[in-house]
């Protein structure tokens, strides 16, 4: 059974109830806008903070039902093996009890299963397709798809997409609040959802991956998603304003700048996530930059990497977006194996990324 | 209408689209304006670029007869929203985990 936004909740608390000493639960200064609490978990031993730190979201887009339920199913896998002394199997992808042991004793595992309740909440009990979370309609809208705002269009990133990007660029992302999937929000980071994630990385300087898990391709994303990369031209970035008129077209010549150490980092790990999917049973997700058919401003992967270069004293935080499995609500069975898949995929990250941050 | 008072929507139906190049399937985007999914992914293929968009029913045909869509195969996959009244039977109904004693089990097997 997939879990319901309550259950989530629950079941977050109920992991830290039962592993206290390995275990920190986090909530938001602010719930959303139906007034539910957003909580998340910290799996790790403690330590003085000098540990990694991995944010791990799900949950962002209301209709994609299997990402949260794979973050609890990691949650409660890492924390009842690690207890137990055991490994981890996941189809035919094997992680032994000490790979287990290196995950929860030297990383900080942030885990923010349903970063969209209220969303999910109506995607499970009315509305098929509903993406957004569940900001109210402006005064006077009837249209029911004049609610909500696209959680993953309202990060700080080149938000303004009418004012940043090249007015032919066709920004994967909109200003009109009755747009039924993309409405940006009537400000950047304006939904308590969003915040919960900027509050976790203002206040978390150990984080320095971010995956944020939604469906469906399947494919593992990199940065970057508003431009075409780069590595030849440091002056080509997302801060230059001489670029605004021309950012995001396809191939004009111009692009997003990213170190080329970056670039290899954010491919060879995303290279090790796709290899431990194809162990769970052959699948192939493989591995591409974010920016497809068209450029997208706001989201968080490439807001959490862009805080690096936009704020001083930030950690460089590298973000990937796994899109997993073929359909955003699979029969159970069908998503208990996509559940494998990104469980096995987390994992395989939690063990590359460098122990020292 | 619906549990929450809301008027039913026509069902939605997740479409395969293969166009001979992202040109080509832009102008089809552009002129018939689908819910492109959770990011506007396009994959090279063998009969040249694919993606998986979104329509309603009622807009369906209106999409395959687009001018654009001369330089694009549709291909209808699925009436999702006919998939969602069957899964929604699959949503836990009340709070599994409500009592403290309730702890939740991953998938993986502990070995
Ligand atoms: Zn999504």
């Amino acid at each position: 059974m997939y879990l319901n936004a309550t259950e989530i909740d629950s079941a977050v608390g109920r992991l830290h109830d039962a592993y206290p000493e390995v275990t920190e639960l986090l909530t938001a200064s602010r719930p959303t806008h139906e007034g539910r609490p957003l909580r998340l978990l910290r799996v790790g031993t403690p330590h003085d903070g000098a540990s990694p730190g991995i944010l791990l979201l799900g949950g962002v887009h209301a209709r994609e039902w299997v990402p949260p339920d794979a973050l609890v199913s990691l949650a409660a896998d890492l924390l009842e093996a690690w207890h137990r002394g055991t490994g981890l199997g996941y189809g035919s992808a094997v992680f032994t009890a000490a790979q287990v042991r290196s995950v929860v004793e030297g990383v900080d595992l942030f885990v923010f299963p349903c970063v969209n309740p209220d969303g999910r909440a109506h995607s499970q009990t009315a509305s098929a397709m509903w993406r957004k979370n569940r900001r109210p309609a402006p005064p006077g809208a009837t249209d029911p798809s004049c609610a909500g705002v696209d959680l993953n269009r309202n990060f700080d990133f080149l938000w303004d997409h009418t004012a940043k990007f090249a007015p032919d660029a066709d920004v994967h992302t909109s200003d009109r609040p009755c747009d039924p999937q993309v409405y940006r929000g009537p400000a950047a980071a304006s939904e308590p959802e969003t915040r919960s994630v900027v509050e976790v990385l203002d206040g978390r300087p150990g984080i320095r991956w971010l995956v944020d898990v939604h469906s469906a391709v399947p494919v593992i994303l990199h940065h970057w998603g508003s431009d075409r990369n780069q590595t030849t031209d440091p002056d080509q970035n997302f801060r230059n304003p001489g670029l605004d008129a021309v950012r995001g077209r396809p191939d004009d010549g111009t692009g997003e700048y990213i170190a080329p150490d970056d670039l290899r980092t954010a491919v060879d790990l995303a290279g090790r996530m796709s290899g431990a999917v194809r162990a769970v049973r052959g699948g192939e997700y493989g591995v591409e930059p974010s920016y497809g058919l068209y450029p997208t401003s706001g989201t968080s992967d490439d807001y959490a990497y862009s805080r690096h270069l936009s704020r001083p004293g930030a950690s460089k935080v590298f973000g990937w977006t796994i899109e997993c499995g073929t359909t955003f609500q699979p029969a159970v069975e069908e998503a208990g194996q996509v559940v494998r898949e990104v469980c096995a995929a987390l994992l395989a990250l939690a063990l590359a990324v460098p122990r020292t941050p | 209408m619906t549990a929450t008072g809301e008027p039913p929507v026509p069902d939605v139906i997740r479409c395969h689209v293969v166009a001979e190049d992202a040109e080509a399937l832009r102008r089809f985007v552009r002129e018939t304006r689908p819910d492109l999914g959770c990011r506007p992914v396009a994959r090279p293929g063998r009969d040249g670029v694919a993606t998986e968009v979104y329509f309603r029913q009622d807009r369906l045909d209106a999409a395959m007869a687009a001018r654009s869509a001369d330089r694009v195969t549709v291909t209808a996959v699925e009436n999702v929203t006919e998939n969602w009244r069957a899964r929604v039977e699959e949503v836990g109904t009340g709070d599994r985990f409500a009592t403290r004693d309730a702890v939740p089990h991953g998938l993986g097997r502990k070995e």
